[in-house]
């Protein structure tokens, strides 16, 4: 029999991974800078990228864009649809694989996913329980191809407190929700469904995921 | 509570006498050794600021007031040290230091051992040894006639009398 | 027994937290008192001199590589300035944790240690929103919360925490 790769997991520390995850916007945000900078050919003085970054190296084009500091969020590119496109294609393509991956484990267990509604209970309980070891808190659906699904205690922004207040808090937190949004299209996408996911955040940290299918069940 | 080492600050903030009575500090050349009590001095200095601030002046000066009141009734201090505002004491993981301020600006320093947990006590026994080290020094050094005031103390008797109750 | 403030410097010596609290006998209301108000005040700025010297004197009086038993500086715990006593706890990342208090309380190092390591790790390090590089350059100063902690979240724990505390009032 051959080994199962879920059995075999190794640790991931889970601060490190959380982090590391909260990096994903900024990155994404210094991309679409320097790809601006380079057409408009005014990114000259960030050329030389092959020095290794100190206390003091500008990160990106953006005012005051320092290691340590969070400066970079107050990009007016925060929200621009290039950014979260980039954040959402990231988690598009990690729910492919991790889809592929659990479905391997759930075959060997038996279950059966037949209808679009144990999809959705897959994502609820497998691909939560495996993300976050939790399971979604609440699923709900119109049965006419729109799913809620409800996480009360989101761990990627769970942490998250701008000193500027509950709104600036809200609308950056936004921006994360991306990457959730990402992986379960990716999921969906990999049983066939297209589907267009929406993540709003009804009471800080609670998150509501909206999903849109074509499918009525 | 073991005194490691006894510092005698003149008004000026210069060190007039330095005795490391029992090992256990790490031996320090001469001028480190001045420089050392002007940083004390100058904390000290600092620190009474500091306090002036936190509190807005009330017991600061109450304090004085009430110290030079004392004197010109009584003819005699209510309490010898006029250490009221400054910098009191530090305590670190491998000893403890503090301050006596006299009426006239003379600073006594003792650092000890630490005693963790006996805060209380210790700020009693350190008292104790300031008030054996203030009579010394009245003694066998202010008695000295040839000593002259604010001079480094190079007296044996006060020396050997130092040691005597520290020891 | 009571605390007064609670400041925090950073590697930078600025101060990038300052917490006053007001109690019974100074206002009508207890554990009101005001937050970041002081960081570039003389208080402050006297505070650190004083740390800063006296943290020099407590390493350079013992030699921490003569005695087998210590293998890292002396390190300062807390210092008494008339009724006042600071206590002091510096990480190794050169942050400053200091609580002022009254020259009743012994020693506060476990509480400076767990408002370090629960409260600033779970606030400001985990916060992917808060700066914890907090030096600016000059010409940004757009709003007054750059340079401090000024998330809601540890405002409020660190509060709640120190509130707690038998010896606050």
């Amino acid at each position: 029999m051959t080994e199962d790769i879920l059995d075999t997991q190794s640790y991931v520390n889970n601060s490190c991974l959380q982090l590391l995850l909260q990096e994903l916007v900024p990155t994404s945000i210094r991309v679409s800078h320097r790809l601006h900078d380079s057409t408009s050919t005014t990114g000259a003085s960030l050329a030389n990228s092959t020095e290794p970054t100190q206390a003091d190296t500008q990160l990106s084009s953006v005012r005051n864009d320092l290691p340590g500091t969070v400066n970079v969020l107050e990009s007016s590119l925060l929200n621009n649809d290039e950014v979260t496109l980039r954040i959402e294609t990231y988690g598009y393509s990690l729910g492919l694989k991790l889809a592929e991956v659990l479905l391997y484990k759930n075959t060997t267990s038996g279950t059966k996913l037949v209808d679009i509604l144990d999809i959705m209970k897959f994502v609820c309980r497998d691909v939560w329980k495996c993300l976050y070891n939790k399971q979604m808190d609440n699923l709900r659906t119109n049965h006419r191809g729109t799913f809620v699904l409800v996480d009360n205690n989101y761990k990627l922004i769970q942490k998250l407190n701008s000193p500027k207040g509950i709104h600036d808090t809200l609308a950056k937190s936004r921006v994360y929700l991306w990457l959730p949004c990402g992986i379960i299209r990716g999921i969906l996408s990999s049983f066939g469904i297209e589907s267009n996911v929406t993540a709003e955040i009804t009471s800080f940290p609670a998150v509501t995921f909206n999903i849109h299918t074509g499918i009525n069940n | 509570m073991k005194v490691y080492s006894i510092y005698i600050l003149n008004k000026a903030g210069g060190l007039i006498y330095q005795n490391d009575v029992n090992p256990g500090l790490t031996k320090l050349t001469a001028n480190d050794y001045l420089v050392l009590a002007g940083t004390l001095h100058g904390v000290h200095a600092i620190a009474s600021k500091l306090s002036i601030n936190i509190d807005g002046m009330e017991s600061h000066q109450e304090s004085t007031a009430n110290a030079n009141s004392a004197l010109l009734v009584s003819g005699r201090s209510q309490d010898a040290n006029n250490n009221k505002s400054g910098l009191q004491s530090i305590e670190t993981d491998l000893f403890n230091l503090y301050v006596f301020q006299t009426l006239t600006g003379i600073k006594f320093i003792i650092i000890t051992s630490p005693n963790p947990g006996e805060l209380k006590k210790s700020y009693d026994s350190a008292n104790e040894v300031f008030k054996q080290l203030y009579i010394v020094y009245s003694d066998y050094v202010m008695k000295d006639p040839f000593y002259s005031l604010d001079m480094p103390i190079k007296s044996f008797l006060f020396d050997t009398k130092v040691k005597e109750f520290v020891t | 027994m009571t605390i007064y403030s609670f400041y925090i410097f950073d590697r930078h010596c600025n101060c990038i937290y300052n917490r006053e609290f007001t109690h019974l006998d100074h206002a009508n209301a207890s554990g009101v008192g005001q937050v970041n108000k002081n960081n570039d005040s003389n208080a402050s700025k006297l505070l650190f001199g004083i740390l800063y010297s006296l943290k020099t004197i407590s390493a350079k009086l013992i030699d921490s590589e003569s005695e087998a038993e210590t293998a890292v500086a002396n390190a300062l715990k807390s210092f008494t300035i008339g009724p006042y006593r600071a206590h002091y706890l510096e990480s190794l990342t050169r942050l400053k944790f200091v609580l002022v208090s009254d020259d009743n309380i012994d020693n506060l190092q476990a509480i400076l240690w767990e408002l370090y390591s629960v409260y600033y790790i779970r606030n400001v390090v985990h916060n992917g929103l808060s700066p914890i590089e907090f030096k600016q350059s000059d010409d940004f100063k757009e709003n007054e919360t750059v340079g401090k902690i000024s998330n809601s979240g540890f405002i409020t724990e660190t509060d709640q925490f120190l509130q707690s505390l038998r010896f606050f009032n």
